[in-house]
Protein backbone atom coordinates (compact mmCIF):
# COMPACT_ATOMS: atom_id res chain seq x y z
CA UNK A 1 0.00 0.00 0.00
CA UNK A 2 1.49 3.35 -1.01
CA UNK A 3 -0.87 5.45 1.11
CA UNK A 4 -3.06 4.26 3.94
CA UNK A 5 -4.99 6.90 5.89
CA UNK A 6 -7.11 5.67 8.80
CA UNK A 7 -9.60 7.83 10.70
CA UNK A 8 -7.58 11.02 10.19
CA UNK A 9 -8.71 14.21 11.91
CA UNK A 10 -6.89 17.48 11.39
CA UNK A 11 -7.46 21.08 12.52
CA UNK A 12 -5.21 24.09 12.30
CA UNK A 13 -4.51 25.69 15.69
CA UNK A 14 -7.45 28.03 15.48
CA UNK A 15 -10.62 27.07 13.77
CA UNK A 16 -12.88 24.21 12.94
CA UNK A 17 -11.72 20.75 11.83
CA UNK A 18 -10.39 20.58 8.27
CA UNK A 19 -10.39 16.78 8.00
CA UNK A 20 -12.66 14.46 9.96
CA UNK A 21 -12.41 10.68 10.10
CA UNK A 22 -10.69 10.66 6.73
CA UNK A 23 -9.91 7.17 5.47
CA UNK A 24 -8.44 6.07 2.15
CA UNK A 25 -5.99 3.63 0.56
CA UNK A 26 -3.88 3.99 -2.53
CA UNK A 27 -2.21 0.88 -3.93
CA UNK A 28 0.94 0.80 -6.02
CA UNK A 29 0.35 1.85 -9.63
CA UNK A 30 -2.93 3.62 -8.87
CA UNK A 31 -3.79 7.19 -9.76
CA UNK A 32 -6.29 8.73 -7.35
CA UNK A 33 -7.89 12.10 -7.95
CA UNK A 34 -9.13 14.18 -5.05
CA UNK A 35 -11.84 16.66 -5.96
CA UNK A 36 -14.13 18.92 -3.96
CA UNK A 37 -15.08 22.49 -3.23
CA UNK A 38 -12.58 25.28 -2.55
CA UNK A 39 -11.62 24.98 1.10
CA UNK A 40 -12.75 21.34 1.44
CA UNK A 41 -9.33 20.34 2.86
CA UNK A 42 -7.68 18.97 -0.28
CA UNK A 43 -4.40 20.89 -0.07
CA UNK A 44 -4.22 20.27 3.68
CA UNK A 45 -4.26 16.52 3.04
CA UNK A 46 -1.23 16.85 0.74
CA UNK A 47 0.69 18.58 3.54
CA UNK A 48 -0.21 15.67 5.83
CA UNK A 49 1.15 13.19 3.27
CA UNK A 50 4.74 14.42 3.44
CA UNK A 51 4.65 15.06 7.16
CA UNK A 52 4.70 18.89 7.07
CA UNK A 53 1.48 18.65 9.08
CA UNK A 54 0.65 15.79 11.46
CA UNK A 55 -2.83 14.36 12.04
CA UNK A 56 -4.49 15.46 15.28
CA UNK A 57 -6.09 11.99 15.39
CA UNK A 58 -5.70 8.83 13.32
CA UNK A 59 -2.76 7.73 11.21
CA UNK A 60 -1.33 8.04 7.73
CA UNK A 61 1.15 5.48 6.43
CA UNK A 62 3.31 6.11 3.38
CA UNK A 63 4.84 2.83 2.18
CA UNK A 64 4.31 1.51 5.70
CA UNK A 65 5.85 4.51 7.48
CA UNK A 66 3.74 6.46 9.95
CA UNK A 67 3.90 10.12 8.93
CA UNK A 68 3.56 11.28 12.54
CA UNK A 69 6.71 9.49 13.71
CA UNK A 70 8.87 9.30 10.56
CA UNK A 71 11.18 12.28 9.92
CA UNK A 72 10.06 14.38 6.94
CA UNK A 73 13.52 13.86 5.40
CA UNK A 74 12.85 10.10 5.31
CA UNK A 75 9.27 10.50 4.01
CA UNK A 76 10.65 12.66 1.19
CA UNK A 77 12.30 9.54 -0.21
CA UNK A 78 8.87 7.92 -0.60
CA UNK A 79 6.53 10.70 -1.62
CA UNK A 80 7.24 13.91 -3.54
CA UNK A 81 4.64 16.64 -3.15
CA UNK A 82 4.12 19.83 -5.16
CA UNK A 83 2.14 22.80 -3.90
CA UNK A 84 -0.49 24.84 -5.68
CA UNK A 85 1.66 27.95 -5.72
CA UNK A 86 5.12 27.30 -7.22
CA UNK A 87 6.53 30.30 -5.32
CA UNK A 88 6.12 28.35 -2.08
CA UNK A 89 8.77 25.82 -3.00
CA UNK A 90 11.29 27.38 -5.40
CA UNK A 91 14.53 28.78 -3.94
CA UNK A 92 17.51 27.81 -6.13
CA UNK A 93 19.26 30.23 -8.52
CA UNK A 94 18.80 28.08 -11.65
CA UNK A 95 16.20 25.68 -12.96
CA UNK A 96 18.73 22.85 -13.02
CA UNK A 97 19.89 23.46 -9.43
CA UNK A 98 16.28 23.62 -8.30
CA UNK A 99 15.58 20.18 -9.77
CA UNK A 100 18.88 18.74 -8.55
CA UNK A 101 18.23 19.84 -4.96
CA UNK A 102 15.77 17.02 -4.22
CA UNK A 103 17.65 13.96 -5.51
CA UNK A 104 20.97 15.28 -4.14
CA UNK A 105 19.48 15.82 -0.69
CA UNK A 106 18.05 12.33 -0.81
CA UNK A 107 21.58 11.15 -1.68
CA UNK A 108 20.37 9.50 -4.89
CA UNK A 109 23.55 8.19 -6.54
CA UNK A 110 22.30 9.13 -10.01
CA UNK A 111 21.09 12.61 -8.98
CA UNK A 112 22.51 14.28 -12.11
CA UNK A 113 20.95 11.70 -14.41
CA UNK A 114 17.58 12.00 -12.62
CA UNK A 115 17.77 15.76 -13.07
CA UNK A 116 18.48 15.43 -16.80
CA UNK A 117 15.61 12.99 -17.21
CA UNK A 118 13.18 15.30 -15.37
CA UNK A 119 14.32 18.30 -17.44
CA UNK A 120 13.62 16.35 -20.63
CA UNK A 121 10.33 14.87 -19.44
CA UNK A 122 8.90 18.28 -18.52
CA UNK A 123 10.29 20.09 -21.58
CA UNK A 124 12.65 22.33 -19.59
CA UNK A 125 16.02 21.48 -21.17
CA UNK A 126 16.34 24.87 -22.90
CA UNK A 127 15.53 26.66 -19.63
CA UNK A 128 18.01 24.71 -17.44
CA UNK A 129 20.35 27.64 -16.76
CA UNK A 130 17.62 30.26 -16.32
CA UNK A 131 16.64 31.70 -12.94
CA UNK A 132 13.32 30.15 -11.89
CA UNK A 133 11.83 33.61 -11.38
CA UNK A 134 12.62 34.51 -15.00
CA UNK A 135 10.23 31.75 -16.06
CA UNK A 136 6.57 32.33 -16.82
CA UNK A 137 4.14 31.09 -14.14
CA UNK A 138 3.18 28.05 -16.24
CA UNK A 139 6.84 27.13 -16.73
CA UNK A 140 7.44 27.48 -12.98
CA UNK A 141 4.64 24.97 -12.46
CA UNK A 142 6.41 22.53 -14.80
CA UNK A 143 9.59 23.17 -12.79
CA UNK A 144 7.93 22.15 -9.50
CA UNK A 145 6.65 18.97 -11.13
CA UNK A 146 10.10 18.24 -12.60
CA UNK A 147 11.61 18.73 -9.12
CA UNK A 148 9.19 16.20 -7.66
CA UNK A 149 9.74 13.70 -10.50
CA UNK A 150 13.55 13.93 -10.11
CA UNK A 151 13.29 12.77 -6.48
CA UNK A 152 12.53 9.33 -7.96
CA UNK A 153 9.91 8.47 -5.35
CA UNK A 154 7.39 5.68 -5.92
CA UNK A 155 4.56 8.10 -5.09
CA UNK A 156 3.92 11.55 -6.57
CA UNK A 157 1.34 13.92 -5.08
CA UNK A 158 0.42 17.08 -6.98
CA UNK A 159 -1.77 20.04 -6.00
CA UNK A 160 -3.62 21.31 -9.08
CA UNK A 161 -0.77 20.51 -11.47
CA UNK A 162 -2.61 21.84 -14.55
CA UNK A 163 -3.86 25.09 -12.96
CA UNK A 164 -2.87 27.99 -15.24
CA UNK A 165 -1.32 25.76 -17.90
CA UNK A 166 -1.94 26.18 -21.61
CA UNK A 167 -2.52 23.41 -24.12
CA UNK A 168 1.22 23.08 -24.76
CA UNK A 169 2.17 22.44 -21.11
CA UNK A 170 -0.89 20.26 -20.58
CA UNK A 171 0.32 17.97 -23.34
CA UNK A 172 3.78 17.84 -21.77
CA UNK A 173 2.24 16.83 -18.44
CA UNK A 174 -0.10 14.33 -20.03
CA UNK A 175 2.76 12.58 -21.88
CA UNK A 176 4.99 12.81 -18.81
CA UNK A 177 2.43 11.24 -16.48
CA UNK A 178 1.70 8.42 -18.93
CA UNK A 179 5.40 7.62 -19.09
CA UNK A 180 5.79 7.73 -15.29
CA UNK A 181 2.73 5.50 -14.96
CA UNK A 182 4.28 2.84 -17.18
CA UNK A 183 7.36 3.05 -14.91
CA UNK A 184 5.06 1.93 -12.07
CA UNK A 185 4.72 5.21 -10.19
CA UNK A 186 1.58 5.95 -8.17
CA UNK A 187 -0.18 9.32 -8.19
CA UNK A 188 -2.35 11.28 -5.82
CA UNK A 189 -3.68 14.37 -7.57
CA UNK A 190 -5.75 17.23 -6.19
CA UNK A 191 -7.56 18.89 -9.06
CA UNK A 192 -10.61 20.65 -10.48
CA UNK A 193 -9.53 19.60 -13.97
CA UNK A 194 -11.52 16.38 -14.42
CA UNK A 195 -11.48 16.80 -18.18
CA UNK A 196 -7.73 16.29 -18.16
CA UNK A 197 -7.23 13.74 -15.40
CA UNK A 198 -10.20 11.35 -15.65
CA UNK A 199 -8.60 9.36 -18.50
CA UNK A 200 -5.51 8.78 -16.33
CA UNK A 201 -7.29 8.09 -13.05
CA UNK A 202 -8.11 4.76 -11.46
CA UNK A 203 -10.25 6.22 -8.70
CA UNK A 204 -11.85 9.51 -7.67
CA UNK A 205 -12.37 10.71 -4.09
CA UNK A 206 -14.81 13.52 -3.45
CA UNK A 207 -13.91 15.47 -0.33
CA UNK A 208 -16.67 17.41 1.38
CA UNK A 209 -16.38 19.11 4.77
CA UNK A 210 -13.22 17.14 5.53
CA UNK A 211 -14.75 13.71 4.85
CA UNK A 212 -14.71 11.35 1.88
CA UNK A 213 -18.24 11.97 0.64
CA UNK A 214 -17.98 9.73 -2.42
CA UNK A 215 -15.39 7.37 -3.76
CA UNK A 216 -15.64 5.45 -7.02
CA UNK A 217 -13.66 4.13 -9.97
CA UNK A 218 -13.15 6.90 -12.51
CA UNK A 219 -15.48 5.31 -15.11
CA UNK A 220 -18.33 5.11 -12.60
CA UNK A 221 -17.98 8.80 -11.76
CA UNK A 222 -18.98 9.79 -15.29
CA UNK A 223 -22.15 7.69 -15.03
CA UNK A 224 -23.05 9.11 -11.60
CA UNK A 225 -22.17 12.70 -12.34
CA UNK A 226 -25.60 13.90 -11.18
CA UNK A 227 -24.84 12.66 -7.62
CA UNK A 228 -21.79 14.86 -7.36
CA UNK A 229 -23.41 18.25 -7.77
CA UNK A 230 -24.20 18.52 -4.09
CA UNK A 231 -20.46 18.27 -3.35
CA UNK A 232 -19.68 21.09 -5.76
CA UNK A 233 -18.23 18.77 -8.41
CA UNK A 234 -19.40 18.82 -12.01
CA UNK A 235 -18.04 17.24 -15.15
CA UNK A 236 -16.47 19.58 -17.70
CA UNK A 237 -18.98 21.61 -19.71
CA UNK A 238 -18.06 20.04 -23.05
CA UNK A 239 -18.36 16.51 -21.59
CA UNK A 240 -21.86 17.36 -20.34
CA UNK A 241 -22.86 18.93 -23.65
CA UNK A 242 -21.58 15.96 -25.64
CA UNK A 243 -23.52 13.58 -23.41
CA UNK A 244 -26.64 15.67 -23.87
CA UNK A 245 -26.18 15.75 -27.65
CA UNK A 246 -25.51 12.02 -27.77
CA UNK A 247 -28.65 11.28 -25.76
CA UNK A 248 -30.55 13.57 -28.08
CA UNK A 249 -29.33 11.79 -31.21
CA UNK A 250 -30.38 8.40 -29.75
CA UNK A 251 -33.84 9.54 -28.80
CA UNK B 1 -15.48 52.56 -20.93
CA UNK B 2 -14.32 51.67 -24.40
CA UNK B 3 -10.80 50.29 -24.72
CA UNK B 4 -8.86 50.85 -27.93
CA UNK B 5 -5.36 49.71 -28.78
CA UNK B 6 -3.60 51.12 -31.81
CA UNK B 7 -0.51 49.26 -33.02
CA UNK B 8 0.49 48.66 -29.42
CA UNK B 9 3.83 46.89 -28.90
CA UNK B 10 5.95 46.30 -25.82
CA UNK B 11 9.22 44.65 -24.82
CA UNK B 12 10.58 44.40 -21.27
CA UNK B 13 14.15 45.57 -21.96
CA UNK B 14 15.72 47.56 -24.84
CA UNK B 15 17.63 44.59 -26.27
CA UNK B 16 14.73 42.14 -26.09
CA UNK B 17 12.10 41.14 -28.62
CA UNK B 18 8.52 42.41 -28.49
CA UNK B 19 6.35 40.49 -26.02
CA UNK B 20 3.25 41.95 -27.65
CA UNK B 21 3.52 43.31 -31.13
CA UNK B 22 1.32 45.62 -33.20
CA UNK B 23 -1.98 44.94 -31.39
CA UNK B 24 -4.88 46.92 -32.85
CA UNK B 25 -8.36 46.31 -31.49
CA UNK B 26 -11.40 48.04 -30.06
CA UNK B 27 -13.50 46.71 -27.19
CA UNK B 28 -16.79 48.62 -26.92
CA UNK B 29 -18.07 49.86 -23.56
CA UNK B 30 -19.78 47.05 -21.63
CA UNK B 31 -18.23 44.30 -23.73
CA UNK B 32 -16.50 41.23 -22.35
CA UNK B 33 -13.33 40.27 -24.19
CA UNK B 34 -11.48 36.97 -23.71
CA UNK B 35 -7.74 37.05 -24.37
CA UNK B 36 -6.67 33.56 -25.35
CA UNK B 37 -3.36 32.01 -26.27
CA UNK B 38 -0.60 29.72 -25.09
CA UNK B 39 1.87 30.51 -22.30
CA UNK B 40 4.14 33.37 -23.30
CA UNK B 41 1.75 34.71 -25.93
CA UNK B 42 1.58 38.09 -24.17
CA UNK B 43 -1.80 37.83 -22.42
CA UNK B 44 -0.64 39.01 -18.98
CA UNK B 45 1.55 41.75 -20.47
CA UNK B 46 -1.43 43.14 -22.36
CA UNK B 47 -3.61 43.24 -19.22
CA UNK B 48 -0.80 44.88 -17.23
CA UNK B 49 -0.37 47.50 -19.97
CA UNK B 50 -4.05 48.48 -19.94
CA UNK B 51 -4.11 48.65 -16.12
CA UNK B 52 -1.14 51.01 -15.98
CA UNK B 53 0.90 48.54 -13.92
CA UNK B 54 3.27 47.73 -16.79
CA UNK B 55 4.67 51.27 -17.17
CA UNK B 56 4.54 51.82 -13.40
CA UNK B 57 6.54 48.69 -12.52
CA UNK B 58 8.74 47.96 -15.54
CA UNK B 59 10.60 51.19 -16.10
CA UNK B 60 13.11 49.57 -18.46
CA UNK B 61 10.32 48.38 -20.74
CA UNK B 62 9.80 49.98 -24.14
CA UNK B 63 6.33 50.54 -25.59
CA UNK B 64 5.00 51.84 -28.90
CA UNK B 65 1.60 52.78 -30.27
CA UNK B 66 -1.26 53.88 -28.05
CA UNK B 67 -3.90 52.68 -25.61
CA UNK B 68 -7.13 54.64 -25.14
CA UNK B 69 -9.45 54.00 -22.21
CA UNK B 70 -12.70 55.92 -22.54
CA UNK B 71 -11.86 59.49 -23.55
CA UNK B 72 -8.26 59.28 -22.31
CA UNK B 73 -5.53 58.48 -24.81
CA UNK B 74 -2.18 57.23 -23.50
CA UNK B 75 0.94 57.10 -25.66
CA UNK B 76 2.13 54.41 -25.61
CA UNK B 77 0.25 53.28 -22.46
CA UNK B 78 -0.99 54.55 -19.08
CA UNK B 79 2.07 55.45 -16.97
CA UNK B 80 0.38 55.00 -13.60
CA UNK B 81 -2.05 52.48 -12.14
CA UNK B 82 -5.56 53.56 -13.08
CA UNK B 83 -7.32 52.15 -9.98
CA UNK B 84 -10.22 52.52 -9.17
CA UNK B 85 -11.47 53.23 -12.73
CA UNK B 86 -9.58 50.12 -13.86
CA UNK B 87 -9.38 47.08 -11.56
CA UNK B 88 -6.83 44.32 -12.14
CA UNK B 89 -6.70 40.82 -10.59
CA UNK B 90 -3.35 39.09 -11.05
CA UNK B 91 -3.06 35.41 -11.79
CA UNK B 92 -1.28 34.82 -8.48
CA UNK B 93 -3.98 35.76 -5.94
CA UNK B 94 -1.69 35.68 -2.91
CA UNK B 95 0.23 38.63 -4.38
CA UNK B 96 -2.96 40.69 -4.30
CA UNK B 97 -3.53 40.36 -0.54
CA UNK B 98 -2.40 43.45 1.34
CA UNK B 99 -1.55 41.65 4.58
CA UNK B 100 -2.80 44.70 6.48
CA UNK B 101 -6.05 43.10 7.59
CA UNK B 102 -6.58 39.99 9.66
CA UNK B 103 -9.98 39.18 8.22
CA UNK B 104 -11.47 38.66 4.78
CA UNK B 105 -13.98 41.41 5.59
CA UNK B 106 -11.10 43.83 6.25
CA UNK B 107 -9.26 42.77 3.10
CA UNK B 108 -12.33 43.24 0.90
CA UNK B 109 -12.89 46.64 2.53
CA UNK B 110 -9.28 47.73 1.97
CA UNK B 111 -9.93 48.62 -1.67
CA UNK B 112 -12.86 50.82 -0.56
CA UNK B 113 -10.73 52.41 2.20
CA UNK B 114 -8.20 53.36 -0.46
CA UNK B 115 -10.74 55.39 -2.38
CA UNK B 116 -12.13 57.02 0.77
CA UNK B 117 -15.55 55.37 0.85
CA UNK B 118 -17.88 56.53 3.64
CA UNK B 119 -17.89 53.98 6.52
CA UNK B 120 -21.58 53.04 6.38
CA UNK B 121 -21.61 52.70 2.59
CA UNK B 122 -18.36 50.74 2.86
CA UNK B 123 -19.89 48.12 5.15
CA UNK B 124 -22.83 47.64 2.79
CA UNK B 125 -20.55 47.33 -0.23
CA UNK B 126 -18.29 44.82 1.54
CA UNK B 127 -21.23 42.55 2.38
CA UNK B 128 -22.67 42.85 -1.11
CA UNK B 129 -19.34 42.02 -2.76
CA UNK B 130 -18.74 39.04 -0.46
CA UNK B 131 -22.26 37.78 -1.10
CA UNK B 132 -21.78 38.18 -4.83
CA UNK B 133 -18.82 35.78 -4.91
CA UNK B 134 -20.13 33.45 -2.19
CA UNK B 135 -17.61 34.15 0.57
CA UNK B 136 -19.84 35.58 3.33
CA UNK B 137 -19.06 32.49 5.41
CA UNK B 138 -15.35 33.37 5.24
CA UNK B 139 -15.82 36.99 6.42
CA UNK B 140 -14.01 36.59 9.76
CA UNK B 141 -11.30 34.22 8.53
CA UNK B 142 -7.66 35.22 8.08
CA UNK B 143 -6.94 35.64 4.33
CA UNK B 144 -3.62 33.84 4.73
CA UNK B 145 -5.37 30.74 6.06
CA UNK B 146 -7.60 30.31 3.01
CA UNK B 147 -7.29 27.84 0.16
CA UNK B 148 -6.14 29.00 -3.28
CA UNK B 149 -9.66 29.09 -4.73
CA UNK B 150 -11.08 30.93 -1.72
CA UNK B 151 -8.34 33.54 -1.94
CA UNK B 152 -9.11 34.08 -5.60
CA UNK B 153 -12.70 34.89 -4.66
CA UNK B 154 -11.54 37.36 -1.97
CA UNK B 155 -9.52 39.22 -4.63
CA UNK B 156 -12.52 39.30 -6.95
CA UNK B 157 -14.80 40.59 -4.16
CA UNK B 158 -12.33 43.38 -3.31
CA UNK B 159 -12.31 44.46 -6.95
CA UNK B 160 -16.06 44.23 -7.48
CA UNK B 161 -16.63 46.30 -4.31
CA UNK B 162 -15.15 49.41 -5.96
CA UNK B 163 -17.20 48.90 -9.15
CA UNK B 164 -14.45 49.70 -11.64
CA UNK B 165 -15.53 50.79 -15.14
CA UNK B 166 -12.93 48.38 -16.54
CA UNK B 167 -12.26 44.99 -14.98
CA UNK B 168 -9.11 43.12 -15.98
CA UNK B 169 -8.82 39.50 -14.81
CA UNK B 170 -5.77 37.34 -15.43
CA UNK B 171 -6.95 33.73 -15.59
CA UNK B 172 -9.81 34.17 -13.16
CA UNK B 173 -11.08 30.58 -13.24
CA UNK B 174 -7.73 28.93 -12.50
CA UNK B 175 -8.27 27.46 -9.03
CA UNK B 176 -12.03 27.81 -8.80
CA UNK B 177 -14.29 24.86 -8.09
CA UNK B 178 -17.37 24.19 -10.24
CA UNK B 179 -19.71 26.30 -8.10
CA UNK B 180 -17.35 29.26 -7.95
CA UNK B 181 -16.82 29.04 -11.72
CA UNK B 182 -20.60 29.09 -12.24
CA UNK B 183 -20.72 32.10 -9.92
CA UNK B 184 -18.01 33.83 -11.95
CA UNK B 185 -20.02 33.20 -15.13
CA UNK B 186 -23.08 34.75 -13.48
CA UNK B 187 -21.09 37.75 -12.23
CA UNK B 188 -19.43 38.43 -15.58
CA UNK B 189 -22.72 38.07 -17.47
CA UNK B 190 -24.37 40.38 -14.92
CA UNK B 191 -21.68 43.03 -15.36
CA UNK B 192 -22.37 43.34 -19.05
CA UNK B 193 -23.27 46.80 -20.31
CA UNK B 194 -21.98 48.64 -17.21
CA UNK B 195 -18.45 47.31 -16.99
CA UNK B 196 -15.96 46.53 -19.74
CA UNK B 197 -14.27 43.24 -18.91
CA UNK B 198 -11.05 41.85 -20.35
CA UNK B 199 -9.90 38.48 -19.07
CA UNK B 200 -7.24 35.99 -20.09
CA UNK B 201 -7.64 32.23 -20.05
CA UNK B 202 -5.94 29.06 -21.19
CA UNK B 203 -9.27 27.27 -21.41
CA UNK B 204 -12.22 27.97 -23.65
CA UNK B 205 -15.21 27.20 -21.40
CA UNK B 206 -15.40 30.51 -19.54
CA UNK B 207 -14.69 32.45 -22.74
CA UNK B 208 -17.47 30.75 -24.68
CA UNK B 209 -19.91 31.24 -21.80
CA UNK B 210 -19.31 34.95 -21.18
CA UNK B 211 -17.25 36.69 -23.84
CA UNK B 212 -18.60 38.61 -26.82
CA UNK B 213 -15.15 39.54 -28.18
CA UNK B 214 -12.21 37.19 -28.64
CA UNK B 215 -8.55 38.11 -28.96
CA UNK B 216 -6.21 35.24 -29.79
CA UNK B 217 -2.48 35.84 -29.32
CA UNK B 218 0.46 33.74 -30.39
CA UNK B 219 4.06 34.82 -29.75
CA UNK B 220 2.83 38.33 -29.02
CA UNK B 221 1.05 38.70 -32.36
CA UNK B 222 -2.68 39.05 -32.84
CA UNK B 223 -3.88 35.91 -34.64
CA UNK B 224 -7.58 36.77 -34.34
CA UNK B 225 -9.76 39.52 -32.98
CA UNK B 226 -13.48 39.49 -33.47
CA UNK B 227 -16.94 38.60 -32.26
CA UNK B 228 -18.17 35.22 -31.10
CA UNK B 229 -19.65 33.81 -34.31
CA UNK B 230 -16.53 34.25 -36.49
CA UNK B 231 -14.40 33.00 -33.58
CA UNK B 232 -16.43 29.79 -33.27
CA UNK B 233 -16.51 29.37 -37.02
CA UNK B 234 -12.72 29.50 -37.16
CA UNK B 235 -12.12 27.33 -34.10
CA UNK B 236 -10.22 24.63 -36.03
CA UNK B 237 -7.68 27.24 -37.07
CA UNK B 238 -6.49 27.52 -33.45
CA UNK B 239 -5.88 23.80 -33.04
CA UNK B 240 -2.48 23.09 -31.54
CA UNK B 241 -2.31 26.16 -29.34
CA UNK B 242 -5.83 26.45 -27.93
CA UNK B 243 -7.73 23.49 -26.41
CA UNK B 244 -10.36 23.39 -29.18
CA UNK B 245 -10.83 19.62 -29.59
CA UNK B 246 -13.91 19.17 -27.39
CA UNK B 247 -15.63 22.37 -28.52
CA UNK B 248 -14.98 21.48 -32.17
CA UNK B 249 -17.13 18.38 -31.58
CA UNK B 250 -19.86 20.23 -29.68
CA UNK B 251 -20.41 23.33 -31.81
CA UNK B 252 -21.35 21.76 -35.18
CA UNK B 253 -23.90 19.56 -33.40
CA UNK B 254 -25.33 22.46 -31.43
CA UNK B 255 -25.67 24.43 -34.64
CA UNK B 256 -27.42 21.67 -36.60
CA UNK B 257 -29.79 19.92 -34.23
CA UNK B 258 -33.35 21.08 -34.02
CA UNK B 259 -34.70 19.57 -30.79
CA UNK B 260 -36.22 22.48 -28.79
CA UNK B 261 -33.85 22.15 -25.80
CA UNK B 262 -30.81 22.05 -28.07
CA UNK B 263 -32.03 25.16 -29.88
CA UNK B 264 -32.56 26.90 -26.56
CA UNK B 265 -29.08 25.92 -25.38
CA UNK B 266 -27.55 27.14 -28.63
CA UNK B 267 -29.35 30.44 -28.25
CA UNK B 268 -28.18 30.82 -24.65
CA UNK B 269 -24.62 30.18 -25.75
CA UNK B 270 -25.17 32.43 -28.78
CA UNK B 271 -23.78 29.72 -31.00
CA UNK B 272 -26.29 29.85 -33.86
Amino acid sequence: MSISAKGVDFSYQTGSPVLQDFTMDLRRGECILMVGRNGAGKSTFLKLLNGILKPTKGEIYINGRNTATTPTSELAGHVAVTFQNPGDQIFSPTVRKEILFGPRNLRRENAEELTDRALTLLGLVSKASRHPYDLLPAERKLLTIASAVAMDTPLLAFDEPTGGLSQYEREIISNGLRQLKTDGRSFFIVTHDLDFFLPLATQVLVLSSGRVAYSAPAAELVRNAHLLRKYGVTLPLTTRLLRLLEIDSKS
Amino acid sequence: MEITLDRFSFHYAPSQQDVVSGITMGIPKGSCCAVLGPTGAGKTTLLLAISGALAAHYSSGVGEGEIAIGPKVFRPMPDKILFPEVGLALQESHLMISGLHETVRGEVGFSLENIGTDTKVKEEKIVLAMENVGILHLAERNPFMLSGGELQRVVLAALLAVQPAVLLLDEPSNSLDAEATAMLVRILRGLHKNTTVVFSDHQLDLAILVADRFLVLQDGEMVFFGEKKPFLKNLEQFKGFLPVDQWSKVIPQLSRKHAPHIRLLSRLLEIR
